[in-house]
């Protein structure tokens, strides 16, 4: 419950991320220094080019994607998300004896979202050029 | 065990950031960020309050409210990609047609 | 349990996805059966829930109620979405996306129709989203409209505002009780009225229902959306997305939170009186019928929010009867309006400004029919006698005055009539102003609906007692604390 706050506990249990955020704060720095040390230099103009082997690069980095690639992250974001109800229902399918009601109220729920994916496929919302 | 204040001040902050962002910025797709935002604060909360009387209820609650934060988020994605069709911006400023 | 108490939201669910379904497979220009289909579908779904009136359960773990409240506002919803979906028929003709339309109609319609029966937060919240979230896409349904898009941007923030402020407000209540159960949480609010959380909740909550309650001051989204929007779709914003939340509102404050009822029921008191004050004066200068009728859609909210003001059986039931009648000559006047804006669109395919008042110029002998039944609703909506919008003003102005609220009574009926004066324009408009114009064909789906929805209107003025007598039933439900 709160209002008793065990200083000693809460600071044990952050003992690992304190050794990690060192790590990670020592290594980089460390790593450059290597590099620096080790590793040969060339003054070349070719060094300067976008593509050291020569190409030459084509267009505008900043290109616009076709609009239609929202419509793919849409329906995944909404797909990838209806399982979240399976979760729950894994952890009490089974010792609660309702095993025959869980399965066939999931039966109806993926029933339902299955609906969607056939919604989706007859308006060709997953074809990428219509 | 780290106290529930601590969560609930943490989840208050986040609601706060999320609602300056929602009145001050101008971009369809910030707005959508910050509503995000607020939504999950109010989960946090749930799930905080959920360990705290060690009652499930607020978990499930925070699960739901996940689903239909992705909902909300994918409606207001296609009424953004439609306005961008006719207008060729999202900036709401440019979006004042209707006023009185 | 038995499954045939939520007969009504099933069959809805399953009209709903057959029409969907069916929607699929058809070619557009047969497309005009599924209107039919969504029609009957919601009518066998309304002689369900007539047939099981007075019934009173528990289903899903005591997560839903069934009772003279559900009932009721179930009963509402289902007659404004026979409303939408009738005019729809005509909306939608020759539309390729015609089933969407329908399909979001029923599914927000089901979320109305379980936050009338929510007997848990959880419910209510996930139903209200459902409800929500099906608004925003018909909001923005004709994708190449900029004013519809617009509205249905301007609608979607401000609900997802409010879906966030309401969140927040159940976490707390939440955390304060460790129950989500709206009874338990009544049992419970004893901790929540002691501790600075319960003043925190009510604030978050009120803001997240008054948004979609529309009350001034939060209240900007909604003339723009109700004046963007395809006008059928307003119908069923203002009709029933609107109902549902003041009936999640009866159930948050009137039965969960009611040892707070010190703290809200002043809020209330102001948000009442500003808002019809605000509504009213501003629908009086407004050119667009559509936008008046939003303004005035709102001064109707800050009436019904007087119930919550005066807390006796009576006044409860007369905000719910007001709910019920409004519901009526809203719906109507919006289906009128779609009605006009067709014929507008019909004659000249490039109309910028379709819902303007000049279009109804002489509309007494271009549409005797719409003009006649907008005149009805119009002088419902007014508190003409003989009209459901007297019988519910006099039921709850009388029980206010009665509960010693005289000073809120003198205002709203202030107001009543200041709205005169916009209603009586549009009268004006249509009889009394000469045009040129000859007569045209009235859409006979719109007509259709707008015949229900008049005779509902007369029929609750004229035989209004038993409604009133059950509207009362369905309030003694929120003052004996849920079951």
């Amino acid at each position: 419950m709160s209002g008793i706050i065990d200083i000693s506990n809460i600071a044990n249990s952050y003992i690992p991320v304190a050794v990690i955020l060192i790590v990670a704060l020592v290594m980089p720095p460390i790593t450059m220094l290597i590099i620096k040390l080790v590793s040969p230099r060339s003054k070349a103009s070719a060094k300067y080019a976008t593509y050291e082997a020569g190409s030459v690069p084509v267009g505008n980095a900043r290109i616009q994607f076709n609009v239609e690639y929202y419509l793919y992250a849409i329906a995944f974001v909404l797909f990838d998300i209806e399982v979240l109800f399976l979760y729950p229902w894994t952890t009490i399918f089974k010792g609660h004896d309702i095993t025959s009601i869980a399965t066939a109220e999931m039966l109806v729920f993926i029933f339902v979202v299955l609906f969607g994916y056939v919604y989706l496929i007859k308006k060709e919302a997953l074809k990428w050029m219509k | 065990m780290i106290p529930i204040a601590l969560y609930l001040a943490l989840a208050a902050i986040i609601f706060s950031v999320g609602l300056y962002g929602l009145m001050t910025q101008r971009s369809g797709i910030r707005i959508l960020m910050c509503v995000e935002l607020m939504l999950n604060a109010a989960n946090l909360n749930l799930v905080a309050f959920s360990s705290y009387h060690h009652d499930l209820t607020g978990q499930v609650f925070a699960l739901f409210s996940i689903a239909l934060a992705a909902c909300e988020a994918a409606i207001g994605f296609a009424i953004l990609m439609a306005l961008y069709r006719m207008k060729d911006t999202i900036s709401l400023d440019h979006i004042n047609i209707l006023r009185w | 349990m038995n499954l045939m108490l939520v007969a009504p939201e099933l069959t809805i669910a399953v009209t709903g996805l057959a029409v969907l379904l069916i929607g699929l497979f058809l070619p557009t220009d047969s497309k005009k059966i599924l209107g039919y289909l969504a029609s009957l579908g919601v009518l066998i779904a309304l002689a369900l829930t007539v047939s099981s009136l007075g019934t009173e359960a528990l289903l899903f773990y005591n997560t839903v109620s069934i009772d003279a409240l559900s009932q009721f506002f179930k009963i509402v919803f289902l007659v404004v979405a026979l409303l939408f979906t009738i005019a729809g028929i005509k909306y939608t003709e020759g539309n390729s996306n015609t089933e969407e339309f329908f399909t979001l109609g029923l599914f927000a319609t089901i979320g109305m129709m379980f936050v009338a029966s929510a007997n848990d937060l959880m419910v209510l919240f996930v139903a209200f989203e459902l409800a929500s979230l099906a608004t925003y896409a018909l909001a923005g349904f004709e994708k190449k409209n900029i004013k519809s898009l617009e509205a249905a941007m301007k609608y979607f923030i401000i609900g997802s505002l409010s879906a966030a402020l309401m969140l927040l407000g159940i976490s707390y209540v939440y955390g304060a009780t460790g129950t989500t159960s709206i009874p338990e949480i009544a049992a419970n609010s004893a901790t929540l009225a002691s501790s600075p959380i319960g003043i925190v909740a009510v604030v978050l909550l009120l803001a997240g229902f008054g948004f979609k309650i529309a009350l001034v001051p939060f209240h900007m989204w909604a003339p723009d959306t109700y004046q963007g929007s395809p006008s059928v779709v307003s119908a069923l914003l203002a009709a029933g997305s609107k109902k549902m939340g003041i009936v999640a509102a009866l159930k948050v404050f009137v039965v969960a939170l009611i040892a707070l009822k010190a703290d809200w029921q002043i809020a209330f008191a102001i948000l009442a009186v500003i808002t019809m004050t605000y509504g009213n004066v501003v629908a009086l200068k407004q050119t667009s019928v559509k936008r008046m009728l939003a303004y005035s859609s709102l001064a109707q909210a800050g009436y019904i929010t007087m119930a919550f003001v005066v807390l006796t059986p009576i006044a409860l039931g007369g905000g719910i009867f007001y709910a019920l009648s409004h519901g009526f000559m809203k719906a109507g006047a919006f289906i009128a309006t779609a009605a006009v804006t067709y014929m507008v669109l019909s004659e000249n395919k490039d109309s910028a400004d379709p819902d303007h008042i000049e279009n109804f110029r002489g509309l007494g002998k271009r549409m005797p029919i719409t003009a006649l039944c907008m005149t009805i609703f119009v002088f419902a909506l007014a508190g003409i006698p003989l009209t459901a919008g007297y019988m519910s003003k006099f039921v709850l102005f009388s029980s206010t005055i009665q509960s010693g609220f005289v000073w809120l009574a003198v205002i709203a009926i202030l107001n009543s009539a200041i709205s005169l004066g916009y209603y009586a324009k549009i009268v004006k408009y249509m009889y009394f102003l000469p045009t040129d114009s000859e007569k045209v064909s009235e859409p006979f789906p719109y007509t259709i609906a707008m015949i229900i929805a008049a005779v509902g209107v007369l029929a609750l003025g004229f035989w209004s007692e038993p409604f009133v007598h059950w509207a009362m039933e369905a309030a003694s439900v929120l003052l004996t604390g849920g079951m």
